[in-house]
């Protein structure tokens, strides 16, 4: 089970970075590691019966999950640099301790 | 002719459907609406006809009802009924309506507010009509309350007007104490007989208990003594009179001020059931009738004048109605209609032609405005009482029930009719004998308002000679001429017109002989004894006080503070919770993240901090 260990530990410096980079595309960046733990954690799984079994009848489900993981991060930070770049655009700003609008 | 006999509520509904036709089509038809409004009262001219000849021809006309309230027991329902009374009031109603309408398209010809002014007429035709062919007191209350409505509007119609707004609210108020008595007559009645309506409650009234009889009675008669102005809550009439003239003759002579003494008539077994009461009514009907008398004579304003004579007729029919006279009493209701509408749309015309309500600026006008005048003589003369006018056979009547019930009473009464006779005639030589004292030059009025003038001055020639048709139709009988009475009455009048004709000799403002010979005198009646201010002193400014206190300690302080105190909490709360926006996504970040952690950590332990607390397992 070493690999479950390998993604905690990959996701939780992605949780860091998310947590302190200020830079957008740091933080996007971090995201998409983020998921890819996850995903890695799945394909992993996909390997394991006796732990894939009790999620899922079928090990190879979760190989199926990885899959559509991977398609969710792309369309994912499609979106998001799509927003960073019409944020940039607008306002020249492109790092979140810039943007401070709802700030009470 | 006979499906409105036999459909009254016609009266009622046209005249709504009327109201509100009349003001979606002013912007389109412009002054024809005035046109359009009278079928208004056309249709309750032509239910009245319809009715008496119904009834005069021994046929009950139709009548109808429905379930109105039903809940828990208790029912009330609503519907139209025609009787005699009925047929009466709505000629009556129907003629003066349909004839105030007609001079009102020359009165108020430059008026802006022409469109609002009919469709408010339309509105009190049909509320008037509601109030009368009611088959019960529920539903004569909402037409009741429906014309005090319609008079509030129509008092302030130049709302603009400082004075007029505030006499619309002064009626408004002084009617709604006697409709608090009126309201509360009803309860006791609901309560005692358990129905409203005339053909369950009139048959039983006589098995009332006789001190419920008598505060029942007492109740209605406070709201009849609101309604038609009688004393002490006759103060709104006089001030009525901002509004314009022929919504006077209209409504605060001719037909919503009769409503009073239609009322007591209405529910006659009622009072029959109790002679305090009769005495009562009696008492204040001829304190009314004398009191107005003597304050009509120090009045210089043409309008104040008709006011407090109309207060003064009004106390005849109540002084009639508490000598247990009440188709007497209804019959000179009828005629004093008709020649105190004539006297009032007469003071339209003057006051049209001369662009003054003032008799001292008045004068010589009998040769500018010879229509006028022979008019307004005639309905001058009927009001005095001078034979073979109507206002001479009614007159009789009321001045004959009361003498014969009550003599003191009725030596009041020919007191009254005496005074009557000279304040008419006081205003008659002021306004159109000698010369004109005012500025500019007074015209005659064009033939629409002329004709109405000669309509009703006929009618108020001739209605005397219907005294017997009327007391058949309302279920009584010919009265013969009382011949020592009229003789009397007559000799009253024809002495007190000759003295008010030798005072007033050229028309000149010779007030001030009158004054002299009535010293002091002089300026309390023309502040009406200073009742009004004594009300203003004595009722309306500790009211306002309170009220104005209220408002400062218990509006301002309790009920705002509450409000705004709660407001400020929530301000206050806010102030410290929004040093927690930070405005920053990372931090809002690390909070979710704190949260999960926390959560996560909670519901794994959950279990053991239950099991260590001792709670559930």
């Amino acid at each position: 089970m070493n690999f479950i260990v390998v993604t905690m530990v990959l996701f939780s410096l992605a949780l860091y970075g998310v947590l302190t980079r200020r830079d957008i595309v740091g933080v996007l960046a971090s995201i998409e590691m983020m998921l890819g733990s996850a995903t890695l954690l799945f394909v992993g799984l996909s390997r394991t019966t006796t732990v894939a079994t009790t999620i899922t009848p079928d090990p190879t489900h979760t190989g199926a999950i990885a899959l559509i993981l991977m398609v969710t991060a792309a369309a994912g930070a499609a979106v998001g640099l799509a927003l960073l770049v019409a944020l940039a655009r607008k306002t020249a700003r492109t790092r979140t301790d810039e943007i401070t609008e709802v700030k009470g | 002719m006979t499906w409105f006999a036999d459909n009254a509520w016609i009266t009622v509904a046209l005249p709504f459907v009327l109201a509100v036709a009349v003001a979606i089509s002013g912007r389109v038809l412009g002054r024809a609406v005035a046109w359009l409004a009278m079928l208004a009262p056309l249709s309750v001219l032509v239910t009245g006809v319809s009715a008496y000849l119904a009834i005069a021809g021994g046929r009950t006309p139709g009548e109808g009802s429905f379930e109105w309230i039903s809940s828990a027991g208790m029912s009330i329902s609503a519907g139209w009924h025609v009787d005699g009374l009925v047929a009466l009031m709505l000629l009556v109603v129907g003629l003066v309506a349909l004839m105030v309408m007609v001079f009102s398209v020359g009165y108020m010809a430059e008026e802006p507010g022409f469109t609002r002014y009919f469709a408010l007429l339309c509105l009190f035709t049909g509320s008037m009509s509601a109030l009368v062919i009611a088959d019960g007191l529920a539903g004569l209350f909402i037409g009741w309350e429906l014309v005090g409505a319609c008079s509030y509007l129509l008092i302030g119609f130049w709302f603009t007007k400082p004075e007029a707004a505030a006499a619309a609210v002064k009626a408004f108020l002084t009617t709604r104490v006697g409709d608090i008595g009126l309201l509360l007559g009803l309860l006791l009645l609901w309560r005692e007989v358990g129905a409203l309506d005339y053909a369950t409650l009139l048959p039983v009234a006589a098995q009332l208990a006789p001190g419920v009889a008598t505060v029942a009675a007492l109740l209605l008669a406070v709201g009849a003594m609101g309604k038609s102005a009688q004393f002490p809550l006759h103060i709104w009439l006089p001030d009525a009179m901002e509004g314009p003239t022929p919504v006077s003759a209209l409504i605060h002579a001719a037909t919503m001020v009769a409503a009073g003494v239609f009322l007591v008539s209405r529910v006659w077994p009622v009072f029959e059931a109790s002679p305090a009461a009769q005495t009562v009514v009696l008492a204040v009907g001829a304190f009314t009738a004398l009191a107005a008398a003597t304050i009509a004579l120090a009045q210089s304003d043409i309008k104040k004048v008709l006011a407090y004579s109309t207060i003064s007729q009004l106390g005849f029919m109540f002084a009639a109605l508490g000598a247990g006279a009440w188709i007497i009493a209804m019959f000179h209701l009828a005629t004093h209609a008709a020649f105190k509408a004539l006297l009032f749309l007469g003071s339209g015309s003057v006051i049209h032609g001369t662009g003054t309500q003032d008799l001292r600026k008045m004068g010589g006008l009998a040769k500018a405005m010879p229509v006028t005048a022979v008019t307004w003589v005639i309905g001058s003369l009927a009001l005095a009482g001078v034979p073979p006018l109507a206002g001479f056979f009614s007159k009789d009547e009321v001045l004959h029930a009361v003498w014969s019930s009550q003599p003191i009473a009725g030596a009041v009464l020919f007191a009254a009719s005496a005074l009557t006779a000279f304040y008419i005639t006081r205003a008659t030589m002021l306004a159109f004998a000698g010369s004109y004292r005012g500025s500019g030059h007074p015209h005659e009025s064009g033939p629409v308002m002329a004709v109405p003038l000669v309509v009703l001055a006929a009618v108020a020639a001739v209605a005397g000679f219907g005294g017997g048709r009327i007391a058949v139709l309302l279920g009584g009988h010919a009265e013969k001429l009382h011949l020592t009475t009229a003789a009397v009455s007559t000799g009253i009048a024809v002495v007190f017109i000759a003295l008010g004709a030798l005072v007033y000799k050229r028309g000149v403002f010779a007030d001030s002989a009158l004054e002299s010979k009535l010293g002091p005198l002089w300026p309390v009646l023309g502040r009406a004894y200073g009742f009004d201010a004594l009300v203003a002193s004595v009722i309306v400014r500790p009211v306002t006080t309170f009220c104005s206190w209220l408002y400062r300690t218990v509006d301002r302080v309790v009920i705002d503070g509450a409000a705004e105190g709660t407001a400020w909490l929530a301000n206050r709360t806010g102030d410290v919770l929004r040093r927690m926006q930070m405005g920053d996504v990372q931090w809002y970040s690390s909070l979710v993240v704190t949260g999960f952690i926390v959560l996560f950590v909670l519901s794994i332990m959950w279990q053991r901090i239950v099991g260590f607390v001792g709670v559930g397992g």
